[in-house]
């Protein structure tokens, strides 16, 4: 096999894959593994009653461990209680990476569409299905049916063998190993999962489909629904009544579409519960929130699945997906504590430090950029404060958020009930004010549609095609170099060792015992800290917030809270018991 | 194992991953003409961004001429002595601003003179200029907040020969038998 120069280094090459089931919110159970030594050719075939108590291959520094979408290898390490290796490649990640902004071929991102890619043989959908199910359906597999699994094992190690010399040329091998940690990092947290309340869940999981009129009745007190439908001419009516202007599509017909919703509700705080309610009966016929036998939320957090990197966790698995309420079942274990640490104002902080645009670095460094804002555009004297203008502050605040989303004048204006002409006003306070920032915006933008390539500070790449958004590839900077701001903290924390549950978009959810807990998380802030200097090359500390949980508390996001009290109640009141809440 | 802070280096894009390119803004037209009067203008403070010269002002098609020397005499009834300072909209977007010079006696009428103040004031501070026809003259209206300064076409790149050239590049006449000065002497 040859590999460029760089791979010299590694004394051994080890391609391997597992197979596994009952992965369920649970940790997954090895059937077998097949791992090829690249250079030597050297072959290891271990179907699960032969596993060892350590791996068949180095884990060390002078080894690299080549895996496609190795979350699924490094969960089974970490179910065998193997160590990980110190040297990952992913080249379900490098794969991703390369063709990123670009529309998926055959086969799509799989190890199938990676090898179409490079022309290299593969095996056919259908007989992968045919071993799939096999694996998955579990129990004792006989002499035929081991022979059979390793082999489908062993083709998947075959095409790693093929695949990384076509790829090798077009990887940067350090960049990746830097990404492969953050899949090591993603294996810990999926390992550890979210500590879920069991009894309230398993009340819910009965009841659920009991409870939805009473739920609609409880919570829908404007009369919006006729049954299980939401109606759209009695929401009008609430509207109105309520004075509440609302965004029209342009055919004239009420938006309704989630984010639509989901930002009024944060204007309109009266309509929260409302939108969690026809969020939640939209989406949630069953509860299908992946929950394992110890009572953890464990699902796929699918590192790299956006184009800018972030993570894509699926929503109706994750306990932090789009219902705000559900979080309400996460309860630390007995004697332990969780805290949901945050970066705040993290795409503005970043914004700030990668234009270098000083003004908007003084606003973040204020403590209240919009209050900063305001006043750096001369709408609030220097001596107002959050409460003598409120009304100022939160029209800057809508502005900057705007900008954030790549608002224009027309919708801008909308978001503010306000005429076009104060939209246009404030956005071109922001302009004067963050010239610098618009500057750097047009640069990137310029540079993108020039080279039609643009990173992150540590080279995810986004290749700009003829169908690329102007408008995400402005904000590909902020939510890009966000994403490496929350891979860079959870591979330190871990380092630190600190237990981190779950990433949540620009957040983590860490946990520990109480005898430790407020050290914990003290060093858990410095650390992100630490973790946002590092991205914004020392220009900008972004402040870390923490909710923190302590036993016997439950988790509350307060845009959520109604709806979980009744949900708690409802189900409390079915199954005979007091609330969980209670 | 070491802490992953340790070796960020090594990883580190330059210039965070924003490659760098160089992009101008060209200017394909330098508009001749007053300000509007709710725009809010500077004009430029170095005299060497300034003109005094005749020019042919069709206002029926609203274009103006620029006239060289040469062909004075073939238009004589029609041209305005004028001076040309060039000045810029809070947008960056740069025009010339026509004023109109003393004719040939030396008078000078109200606007003439407020407009000529106006221009002067924009050196060092915004303002717009709005006709009052009762008092027959143009008031200064100056911004009190911080608008910041103006952003100018590179020096460089646009010396002010450059903006002149734009704004006339269609609209020089230099020969006595430009159509413009047919028409106007009535041969077409």
């Amino acid at each position: 096999m040859r590999l460029p120069e760089q791979y010299d280094c590694f004394k051994e090459i080890w391609a391997i894959d597992f197979e596994f089931n009952d992965v369920d919110g649970n940790r997954p159970h090895v059937v077998c593994l097949v791992a090829r030594e690249l250079r030597t050719g050297r072959l290891v075939r271990l179907f699960e009653d032969n596993v060892g108590p350590l791996p068949p291959y180095s884990c060390g520094p002078e080894s690299l461990v080549v895996a496609y979408f190795a979350t699924a290898e490094l969960d089974c390490h970490l179910s065998l209680g193997w160590p990980l290796p110190l040297n990952v490649l992913d080249l379900y990640v490098e794969f991703r990476a390369l063709r990123n902004g670009l529309p998926n071929g055959p086969g799509g991102r799989g190890l199938l569409g990676a090898l179409i890619h490079f022309g290299l043989d593969h095996i056919r959908a259908d007989a992968k299905d045919h071993w799939r199910e096999l694996i998955i359906a579990g129990g004792s597999f006989d002499a035929q049916q081991r022979q059979g699994i390793l082999d489908y094992c062993q083709t998947d190690v075959d095409a790693l063998a093929s695949l990384l010399p076509k790829m090798a040329d077009s990887i940067d091998l350090p960049q990746a190993l830097y990404r492969g940690q953050y899949m090591a990092a993603t294996s810990r947290m999926q390992h550890a999962g979210v500590p879920i309340d069991v009894e309230a869940f398993k009340r819910l999981q009965t009841y659920w489909s009991d409870i939805r009129l009473d739920l609609i009745n409880r919570i829908d007190t404007a009369g919006v629904f006729e049954g299980e439908s939401f109606r759209q001419t009695r929401f009008v009516d609430y509207l109105m009544k309520e004075d509440i202007p609302w965004p029209r599509l342009p055919s004239g017909i009420l938006d309704l579409k989630t984010e639509t919703f989901r930002a009024m509700a944060k204007l309109y705080p009266q309509i929260a519960p409302l939108h969690e309610l026809r969020h939640t009966l939209s989406q949630m016929r069953q509860i299908k929130l992946a929950v394992g036998h110890d009572g953890r939320n464990r699902c796929l957090i699918s590192p790299f699945g956006a184009s800018t990197s972030r993570n894509t966790p699926q929503a109706s698995r994750f306990i932090f997906g789009p219902s705000a309420w559900l979080r309400s079942l996460i309860k630390p274990r007995p004697n332990a504590g969780i805290a949901y640490l945050d970066w705040s104002q993290q795409e503005i902080a970043i914004a700030a430090a990668l234009s270098g645009d000083e003004n908007m670095i003084e606003a973040y460094d204020s403590g209240d950029f919009y209050l900063s804002f305001a006043k750096q555009a001369g709408a609030v004297p220097s001596w107002g404060t959050k409460a003598s203008h409120k009304r100022e502050r939160d029209l800057y605040k809508t502005c900057a958020l705007g900008v954030q989303y790549g608002l224009q004048e027309q919708s801008l204006a909308l978001r503010l009930e306000l005429p076009v002409v104060y939209a246009r006003q404030l956005l071109q306070a922001h302009k004067r004010t963050y010239a610098q920032f618009w500057r750097w915006q047009d640069q990137v933008a310029d540079a993108a549609f020039l080279k039609l390539k643009i990173k992150s500070v540590f080279g995810w790449p986004l290749t700009i095609s003829s169908q690329a958004n102007p408008r995400s590839v402005r904000n590909f900077p902020m939510q890009a170099n966000g994403a490496e701001m929350l891979r860079l903290a959870t591979i330190a924390l871990q380092q630190a060792g600190i237990t981190v549950c779950a990433p949540v978009h620009d957040a983590v959810l860490i946990e520990a015992p109480l005898d430790q807990f407020d050290e914990t998380v003290a060093q858990a802030k410095l650390v992100m800290e630490k973790a946002s200097l590092a991205i914004t090359n020392g220009k900008v500390k972004v402040r870390v917030d923490a909710d923190v949980v302590k036993w016997p508390e439950r988790y509350v996001d307060e845009r959520g809270w109604r709806m979980w009290s009744v949900v708690d109640e409802l189900t409390g009141q079915l199954s005979g018991n007091n609330p969980a809440g209670q | 194992m070491g802490s992953i802070f340790d070796n960020l280096e090594s990883i580190r894009e330059a210039n965070g991953g924003i490659e760098k390119v160089g992009v101008k803004r060209i200017f394909t037209n330098i508009p001749v003409r007053k300000p509007h009067r709710q725009e809010f203008v500077r004009t430029h403070p170095d005299p060497d961004y300034r003109i005094d010269c005749k020019v042919l002002h069709l206002k029926n098609d609203n274009e103006v001429y620029f006239l060289h020397p040469d062909v004075f005499s073939y238009a004589d009834t029609d041209v305005q002595h004028v001076c040309l300072w060039s000045a810029v909209t809070r947008a960056g977007a740069p025009f010339l601003w026509m004023l109109k010079l003393p004719d040939e006696s030396g008078r000078e009428n109200s606007w003439h003179q407020t407009a000529k103040r106006a221009a002067v004031e924009a050196q060092t501070q915004w303002l717009k200029v709005v006709a009052n026809m009762s008092a027959g003259n143009y008031e200064l209206h100056i911004a009190t907040g911080d608008l910041g300064e103006p952003q100018w076409p590179d020096a460089d790149e646009y010396p002010f020969n450059k903006w002149l050239e734009i704004a006339f590049k269609e609209r020089m006449i230099d020969q006595p038998d430009h159509p413009v000065l047919q028409k106007l002497r009535g041969e077409i």
